[in-house]
């Protein structure tokens, strides 16, 4: 009986959450709310924060600019130079990643033929042999 | 009217404002700070009026003021004129004070005070206010506009650029947490 009870509390409260502010409770709801004295606290509370949050933070008078607002938003615009930085810097990781791709590509390419071809002649052994023979022969 | 529907809808004629505002928004493109200037000084009462939506202290909403339009200033490029400037505008606007309101997280909100308006019970009232001083930045700053402002979470979605599921989370987490609050208090 408890449970159904409090199913019924943890609902309505719910319902109330999610409606739109200012709208109709539901007459079941309602009737609920009646008899409910915790419930009923709950939806004037609720009810006033909503109102609470509504209303603007500020006081009325912070919520107006002075004539010199405009002005001192753009004293505080970025000079060229600085927005020439500003493009340096955001440019900086697309350009170091840039640089990794090519060194990347470089080392991972395979040389070309013609120089596959040399280097493969280079290590046979025969043709480090016939170069020995070939050579003069040192001497004093 | 709330600040920010008004906002969307716009005070003046919309052909009226298209014609000068493209103008100004080419020149401003060029570097013409002059004609950024007037652009300043026409959007700034509105954005004034959101940022102080979510900042009590003057100097805040001065600042995210600020940050609003220099942000367009360096952003202006990405503008599509497809949509009113405004919107552009209130997106920026809002992410700046989202930013802020984050970058102060942990540092306690300051409690609304007012004290002007009638109230049927302004105990009550002020019990309540202290119970939404225990919000999250992030938790209040949706709630405003959903609860505040009365926005869908598909209109909130659309204005700061968040996908629905995004919006749909913050708002169950936030909604929770004020059921919480209220249920303490």
């Amino acid at each position: 009986m408890e449970s159904r009870q409090s199913r019924e509390h943890c609902a309505v409260r719910d319902r109330l959450l999610r409606s739109e502010p200012d709208s109709e409770i539901a007459a079941a709801d309602r009737a609920h709310l009646d008899a409910c004295p915790e419930c009923a606290a709950f939806a004037r509370r609720l009810e006033l924060a909503r109102e609470l949050l509504r209303r603007p933070a500020a006081s009325a008078a912070a919520l107006e600019p002075d004539a010199s607002f405009a002005l001192r938003v753009i004293e505080r615009l970025p000079k060229p130079a600085e927005l020439l930085g500003w493009a340096a810097l955001r440019a900086l990781p697309a350009a170091v990643v840039l640089v990794l791709a090519l060194l990347w590509i470089g080392v991972s390419q395979p040389p070309p033929p013609e120089y596959k071809d040399l280097l493969s002649e280079a290590t046979s052994p025969d043709l480090v042999l016939t170069y020995a023979a070939l050579a003069p022969e040192a001497g004093p | 009217m709330h600040t920010l529907a008004r906002m969307f809808m716009g005070a003046e004629p919309i052909a009226d404002v298209a014609d000068s505002e493209a103008g100004l928004i080419r020149a401003s493109l060029n570097g013409d700070q002059d004609a950024f200037a007037a652009l300043v000084r026409k959007h700034q009462s509105r954005v004034f009026h959101l940022a102080g939506r979510f900042f009590r202290r003057p100097e805040e909403v001065e600042e995210v003021a600020q940050e609003t339009f220099l942000r367009a200033w360096m952003k202006l490029g990405t503008y599509r004129a497809d949509a009113p400037f405004e919107h552009w505008l209130t997106r920026l606007c809002l992410r700046c004070a989202y930013d802020r309101l984050r970058q102060r997280k942990g540092e306690p909100e300051a409690l609304e005070t007012d004290v002007e308006s009638p109230a049927p019970d302004p105990d009550a009232r002020m019990e309540v206010a202290k119970l939404l001083a225990h919000l999250s930045p992030a938790d209040r700053f949706v709630l405003v506009l959903l609860d505040g402002e009365g926005w869908s979470v598909a209109e909130i979605a659309e204005r700061l650029g968040w996908t629905r599921v995004n919006v749909k989370v913050r708002a169950h987490r936030a909604r929770k947490r004020l059921r919480r609050l209220l249920e303490e208090g």
